[in-house]
């Protein structure tokens, strides 16, 4: 089980380091070809071959570390109704920032 | 006492197994269950894999441990959300926690819900997750590696886009069914390596394992197993595709047999599926029928199902169905087989008042019990149950408001058709309440066969069987007419406790808090586990 780390006053650098630990846990046999590292640039399903059940997988893993549950995903995930094509780590980031006051 | 070994075979039915039995297919299954006790296993309302494989292992309804569908709507101001269920939903302690707390070590492989997998006295790798995720569903953590040792992951996880198919008839070509099948095949094989090799390096007090390919097989392949219900003629193809799943249960067989071998004579042995199947013959367009009452509004009317389908093929493709800003009730999931009612959260809100809110379901109730088969007359929704009736529990407001049962047991369309009812081109196998259970070993009776036992029932049975008392809370009941009598007056049933809030390791939910009691309850459990 990963180490939880408590979510309150973290600044955006330790949000996108738990991020960082998070997908490279996530991703380590997935056989990826991507060599920069995650960077707050990483586009999720471009670069990371996310598909939308990683998504899921990727929501629970993050509530599961900061042990936060239920954050609004949804405002990241969904926009005019329809589900987001890409996401990036800058906007998981972004949206966590705002959410874990 | 002994140890319990647990079978699942997710979808199994006596309409079937009889057959593969009486026809040689099965012969050990055919043996185990003539020296044993058979008896139909009666799912949950909804008998559908989510919630009745958690009353499986919680002995609890739905209503109480909170698990309804694979996903869960969360209704916002402009639509719909989806949430997937997972471990961290399950509001009931497991049979994993209650009997590793008392020091029983256990194992639990290919069960639905385990992910993300939480502290046991034992192994958990859960099922129905993507290969991709399988590290975060296995306990301990260093276990993956073992199994990544010893079977082949990918072939172990679940492939989404494949088992939407089983919801989707006649999207498979022969040749991607033969590739199919054999990976099923494969899949069952690889989850036994998993299950040897615990058996036989570090064996365990209770250990489980579910084998899925069984229900999907059944729903993609239904008429193969049942030829009766095939076209006449005489198609190389045909055979070929029946061959195959006949080859499946040949295997599964051979598979089982292993496992019992194993087991040794002082073990108790049960054999179950989470719920049965039958014959569907036709499709209830649920949502077109809340269209035509008025209740529902389509985002684009002219969007029409033609080939009998149950969903669109993109769960996200669900949300754009449906304007839900001129919407009252509708069907969410197939397999959640009922009806979500929008309720108002404040005057201007869309959706019901709270002061109309019984009166309008009761109205949708009544409209469907109703609802007639224009060609026969006959009625087509058997049943339509509130969800205080369908879940009664602290969580039955997660139920559909309203919970269908057709007259073939099918599940409901979602999307839009010419017509609320029509007939299938060909017959297909869906869910059916009548499970299986078949049990044997020490202590169980011999050629028995007892009228029905319920699915909440066999947490209690794997506790006796382990020797430990059978909390006060669960829902089900040892079934006395299972156990020889002298087995029952030196090992009597004892009723003692309650379980304890969660499940080990599975955080509480932000907005619950725990009594001093409950807490030092878990801190116990969690000490006993080691890991405080």
């Amino acid at each position: 089980m990963a180490q939880s780390t408590s979510s309150q006053d973290m600044s955006d650098d330790e949000i996108f380091q738990n991020l960082v630990v998070i997908l490279e846990e996530m991703t380590s046999d997935w056989d990826l070809e991507y060599t920069d590292g995650i960077r707050m640039e990483t586009r999720l399903i471009e670069e990371l071959e996310f598909e939308s059940i990683d998504v899921v997988q990727l929501v629970s893993a993050i509530e599961d570390r900061l042990q936060k549950r239920g954050l609004p995903f949804e405002e990241l995930l969904i926009q005019d109704g329809n589900y987001v094509d890409e996401i990036t780590i800058s906007e998981i980031v972004s949206f966590l920032s705002r959410h874990l006051v | 006492m002994q140890q319990v070994i647990m079978i699942g075979l997710d979808g199994a039915t006596f309409t079937v197994l009889d057959r593969l039995m009486a026809d040689g297919v099965m012969p050990f299954l055919r043996q185990f269950s003539t020296n044993g006790v058979r008896s139909k296993l009666f799912s949950t309302t909804n008998p559908l894999t989510p919630p009745a494989w958690i009353s499986m292992l919680t002995g609890r309804n739905p209503g109480n441990h909170g698990v309804m569908d694979f996903l869960t709507p969360m209704q916002k101001e402009d639509g719909i959300f989806v949430k997937f269920n997972d471990s961290h939903d399950i509001q009931c302690e497991t049979v994993w926690s209650i009997a590793g707390r008392q020091g029983k070590r256990v194992a639990g492989l290919n069960f639905y819900g385990m992910n993300p997998a939480f502290p046991v006295n034992g192994f958990l790798v859960s099922g129905f997750t993507p290969w991709k995720h399988l590290k975060r569903a296995t306990w301990p953590p260093e276990f993956y590696q073992t199994v990544k040792s010893i079977a082949d992951i990918k072939k172990l996880g679940f492939d989404l886009e494949q088992e939407k198919k089983c919801l989707q008839d006649n999207q498979m070509s022969p040749d991607e069914a033969e590739v199919w099948l054999k990976s099923h095949m494969a899949r069952e094989q690889n989850w036994f390596a998993v299950l040897e090799n615990i058996m036989q390096t570090d064996p365990c007090d209770l250990t489980a394992v579910v084998f899925d390919g069984v229900d999907k097989i059944q729903h993609l392949f239904w008429p193969y197993l049942l030829p009766e219900l095939l076209p006449d003629g005489d198609d190389s193809q045909q055979r070929k595709i029946q061959n195959l799943c006949l080859d499946y249960y040949r295997q599964l067989d051979k598979i089982i047999a292993k496992i019992v071998g194993m087991a040794g004579d002082d073990c108790q042995v049960l054999i179950t599926s989470d719920h049965g199947f039958g014959t569907t013959t036709e499709i209830f367009y649920l949502n077109k029928w809340l269209h035509d009452q008025g209740y529902l509004t389509w985002s684009n009317p002219d969007v029409v199902d033609q080939v009998g389908q149950l969903t669109e093929n993109r769960i996200s493709s669900h949300m754009g169905l449906i304007d839900f800003k001129k919407t009252t009730a509708f069907a969410w999931t197939p397999s959640s087989n009922g009806v979500f009612i929008r309720q108002a959260k404040s005057p201007a809100d869309p959706g019901i008042q709270p002061e109309e809110y019984e009166a309008f379901r009761e109205k949708i109730r009544q409209d469907l019990l109703a609802f007639r088969d224009p060609d026969t007359g006959e009625q087509v929704v058997t049943q339509v149950l509130t969800r205080e009736e369908a879940c009664p529990g602290k969580f039955s407001k997660m139920a559909p408001d309203l919970m269908l049962i057709l007259r073939d047991h099918g599940m409901v369309s979602i999307l839009n058709s010419d017509r609320s009812l029509i007939k299938r081109s060909e017959a297909a196998g869906c869910h059916h309440p009548e499970g299986i259970l078949i049990a044997g070993g020490a202590g169980i009776c011999s050629g028995k066969k007892i009228g029905s036992t319920n699915i909440t029932d066999v947490t209690p049975m794997l506790l006796y069987g382990l020797g430990l008392p059978v909390p006060h809370d669960l829902e089900g009941e040892v079934p006395s007419a299972l156990y020889e009598p002298d087995f029952l007056k030196k090992h009597p049933v004892v009723k003692d406790g309650m379980t304890n809030p969660v499940a080990g390791g599975i955080p509480v939910r932000q907005e619950d808090e725990l009594t001093p009691k409950e807490e030092e309850a878990m801190l116990d459990q969690l000490r006993l586990l080691g890991y405080v």
